[in-house]
């Protein structure tokens, strides 16, 4: 692929940008770190707006890049999970303004977060080969993810917030296991990416359905920041190697 | 009353398809599952507004998209899984047509709900024609022209794409309804999203035609 002197240029300037952005990101783990969870209350308009741009950032990077390098089908999910997180987590803000505290979960936001992860596992299975691992190989990384969904819902009670934390476990489950199975690993940000995108979800998840929940999982949104600044710079790394 | 509507309008249409034929057929017939859908949300809606009345949810905003979307988009899923692949960028229009019949059926209740008069009543059904029913439209076109993209796709992430495009949709449609129900920049925007979407699937629906090469023209 010829790329010109200014589209260089420009793709420099892109990709310190998402660098600068994971470290503003990393800089708001880091700060529930020091305060153990008890943020003030601007710490959620920062906060979103970071998560916002980063998703967003997320989004532009793989279309991008799926401009820039020709069809490719992780990248065209990639633009799909982007996007629907954006839409996602602007439902939830808004309705956070909008109607106040009294958020309930699930929420249609929750039912967004899903469909990132579907948008995810159908862009590697679309645009990663499967390896010879056989299915069995995801056993480990799936099973406990499930048990531990089971647990809450066996000692918490079935209802919808239990329901819903476990369908949240069921498919990140689902995601690793493909991220396994299709040599995510061989694209190390990329797996670092959906690594850190199960954490930051299962964090949000649990925040909203314990009953007291440790201080660690209001880590969620600084994580979700983190997830998509590294799934910005995982696009445009991906379609730098796999350029012919 | 809304029973009967849906009786009085989509009786006559199941007349009229006897005559249609092909692509005709197809539109009329989402078109009439459009008002169908319209009355089953309709009691499933009021039923869960009746189950979660004690609690803090706004059931317009968290469970109306969910039902809604579902239901509009039913019948393209059932296409997917009877018919495989054998489906063009047709799916966009027909999905349109589901959203429109739905939206047929939803003005009805609103506009009698209200019991306006005069300008008022004629503003107000304008409003919502442009609206909220181009709302309705979209987001099932949205799905439909989705299902299109897919074409050449392996099966396994079938599922996965479609229950992702559902989400898209619902959110859209969550997003709308939570921003149109207040006042300021938030209702303008939510005003505006529909027409915004309308001209996007437009583009989206011709783009073949809007941005083909010359050479690709002459043929």
């Amino acid at each position: 692929m010829n790329v010109s002197g200014a589209s260089r240029y420009s793709d420099s300037l892109f990709r310190g940008a998402l660098w600068f952005l994971l470290a503003v990101s990393v800089g708001l783990v880091a700060y529930v770190v020091l305060q153990h969870g008890q943020m003030p209350s601007v710490y959620t308009d920062i906060g979103n707006a970071v998560q916002l741009t980063a998703s967003m950032a997320a989004a532009g990077a793989a279309a991008w890049s799926y401009y820039r390098r020709g069809p490719d089908m992780l990248l065209a999910h990639g633009v799909f999970a982007g996007a629907t997180w954006t839409l996602a987590n602007t439902f939830w803000y808004a309705y956070f303004i909008l109607i106040g505290e009294g958020l309930n979960y699930p929420t249609v936001a929750d039912l967004g977060f899903a469909g990132v992860f579907l948008f995810l596992i159908a862009g590697f299975q679309e645009g990663l080969p499967r390896n010879r691992l056989p299915l069995w190989a995801a056993a480990p990384i799936a099973l406990p993810l499930l048990a531990a969904g089971l647990w809450l819902v066996a000692v918490l009670g079935p209802n919808a917030k239990t329901m819903t934390t476990l369908a949240m476990f069921a498919l990140s489950a689902a995601l690793l296991s493909t991220a396994l199975l299709r040599s995510v690993h061989r694209h190390p940000i990329l797996l670092a990416a959906t690594v850190v995108c199960v954490i930051a979800h299962i964090c949000n998840s649990l925040n909203s359905t314990l009953p007291d929940p440790p201080w660690v999982v209001k880590e969620a949104g600084a994580l979700a920041a983190v997830t998509f600044s590294l799934f910005a710079i995982a696009y445009l790394t991906y379609s730098k190697e796999a350029a012919p | 009353m809304i029973l009967e509507f849906y009786l009085a309008a989509s009786l006559p249409l199941f007349f009229l398809l006897v005559f249609l034929e092909g692509g005709q057929r197809r539109v009329l017939a989402f078109l009439v599952w459009g008002l169908t859908a319209g009355v089953i949300s309709y009691y499933i809606n009021y039923n869960l507004y009746i189950a979660f009345a004690s609690s803090a949810v706004v059931p317009e905003v968290t469970m109306a998209p969910v039902v809604e979307e579902f239901v509009k988009a039913l019948p393209l899923f059932i296409l997917l899984l009877a018919f495989g692949k054998r489906y063009s960028k047709e799916l966009l229009v027909l999905a349109m047509a589901s959203g429109f019949g739905f939206a047929i059926l939803e003005n009805y209740v609103f506009v009698t709900h209200f019991e306006l008069v005069g300008a008022g009543a004629v503003a107000y059904a304008v409003m919502r024609g442009i609206t909220t029913s181009v709302m309705h439209g979209c987001m099932t076109a949205i799905i439909g022209y989705g299902i299109f993209l897919t074409y050449g796709f392996s099966r396994r992430s079938l599922p996965s794409i479609l229950f992702g495009l559902y989400t898209v949709a619902v959110m859209i449609h969550g997003l709308y309804n939570l921003l149109v129900g207040h006042t300021g920049i938030g209702r303008l925007l939510a005003i505006d999203l529909p027409l915004l979407l309308f001209v996007l699937l437009l583009v989206a629906y011709n783009w073949d035609v809007l941005f083909s090469k010359p050479a690709e023209s002459e043929e």
